[in-house]
């Protein structure tokens, strides 16, 4: 009974405290993910909530998508924000734990498959407009929130206008 | 009063048949069809013709019962549902609206009863009704073809199996409408593909439209293999795009607006 709860507790710590060498993808098919004019828009399709991402949150998520290990996006991001390592760290750090922990990403050793369409990945371009973000302009860098939204919970688990079957209206989760 | 009924249609030549006649055979007068066919490839405006030249000749042998009937048919460049109904709702002459896509079916008596509702109940903008999903192999049962109508009206009241669920289904064909509501919440996103019903509705409820909603099956929804979400990258943009407009205008699915149309926990 005692080692079991502690190897519960063992395996939470293993998981919210990533690899700084590993890189991650989302995780899919159960999540959908768009980046546009700086806000990430995240939906958890088993869940039914989605995510919002937006400065410090989607910097992160980008450089991430664009195959970065937590170490290169932590390195990049003290590059950038000019600010000491032991401030900025910790936070993308947690970051990345938090999208772990609500299982938004997985790390991409453990991918079974391809990358969505969905989702937009930072291109070269993309890498450029976020190099030259304007949170890196402040002088500061602020703890990223993954802001969850459950206002359509119930239409992304049932789809009552679209998601039908012969058998008719589908079959809350 | 009149009451204008537009279909949007894409490539769904082999169902708009029986949709139309569906409309054509209500027995609210006077009564305006208008058919945007969003740049269909299919025979879909074959299929159009010929409903239109059995209703001009219904009308020269019956004019008492289809003199005040017209059908319009429109034709545009695939743009999408969204688009599809604004180009109706630009055209439209009657004094309330309805919705129907191609490959759904209205029942007997349902616009009259709706309509006579929002006459007798002039605080409301809008009345909705049920949907009940009928499989496309049941679907048949009630299919009326252009053959089959002799001298006798088809009994579109043909008894569906009331194993098939009944429900509120969230979207703008299961309602009629006052047409100064789509001067008060504004016409349909066209930028949106999926959910741009869920979109309109959530504007009227912003809106402060009143909203009635009736016990009565006012839609045979047809569930079939070739409906737009079976492609689920498609619909994923769609929910992507959707939430993304939520949140550029700040804004959540209100609780009263998930209670109102059922999917709330």
């Amino acid at each position: 009974m005692v080692l079991s709860a502690v190897l519960i507790c063992f395996s939470n710590f293993i998981q919210s405290v990533p690899i700084k060498n590993q890189s991650f993808v989302t995780n899919h098919p159960r999540i959908a993910l768009e980046s546009i004019n700086g806000e990430t828009i995240i939906i958890d399709f088993e869940t039914g909530l989605y995510y919002s991402a937006r400065n410090e949150a989607y910097i992160i998520i980008e450089l991430m998508l664009s195959g970065l290990s937590l170490q290169e996006i932590m390195d990049t991001c003290v590059q950038y924000s000019k600010l000491d390592a032991e401030l900025v760290f910790p936070l993308v750090e947690g970051y990345i734990a938090a999208l772990l922990e609500a299982e938004i990403i997985v790390p991409a050793a453990e991918a079974t498959q391809v990358t969505d369409l969905t989702e937009t990945s930072a291109t070269k371009e993309q890498d450029a407009s976020l190099l030259n973000h304007a949170i890196w302009t402040t002088g500061t860098f602020n703890a990223p929130v993954l802001e969850s939204f459950k206002d359509m919970q119930e239409l992304l688990l049932m789809d009552p206008i679209h998601d039908t079957t012969p058998k008719g209206w589908p079959e809350k989760k | 009063m009149s009451i204008t009924v537009i279909i949007p249609t894409y490539n769904y030549g082999r169902f708009i048949e029986s949709a139309l006649l569906s409309v054509l055979l209500q027995d609210f007068r006077p009564l305006e069809v208008i058919v945007v066919n969003d740049g269909s490839t299919d025979d879909t405006d074959l299929v159009c013709e010929k409903v239109r030249k059995w209703l001009t000749d219904h009308q020269h042998t019956k004019p008492d019962v289809y003199q005040d009937v017209t059908l319009m048919l429109v034709h545009r460049e695939n743009d999408g549902p969204s688009a599809a109904r604004n180009t109706g709702l630009n055209l439209a002459t009657g004094d309330y609206i309805a919705f129907l896509d191609a490959d759904d079916l209205y029942p007997a008596g349902r616009l009259s009863d709706m309509v006579d509702f929002l006459e007798e109940n002039p605080s409301y903008d809008m009345v909705f009704g049920l949907a009940q999903i009928i499989p496309d192999a049941f679907m048949s049962q009630i299919e009326i073809h252009c053959e089959d109508l002799n001298a006798k009206h088809p009994d579109i009241h043909h008894p569906i199996n009331n194993t098939f669920q009944t429900k509120r289904m969230p979207g703008v064909h299961t309602g009629v409408y006052r047409k100064k509501a789509f001067s008060k919440v504004g016409k349909f996103d066209e930028s949106l593909r999926y959910y741009e019903d869920i979109d309109w509705l959530l504007r009227a409820e912003h809106t402060g439209m009143e909203m009635f909603f009736t016990e009565q099956v006012v839609l045979y929804h047809r569930n079939h293999a070739g409906s737009m979400t079976s492609n689920i990258h498609e619909m994923r943009k769609g929910h992507l795009n959707f939430i993304r407009k939520l949140r550029n205008s700040n804004q959540t699915l209100p609780d009263s607006f998930n209670i109102k149309w059922n999917f709330s926990p």
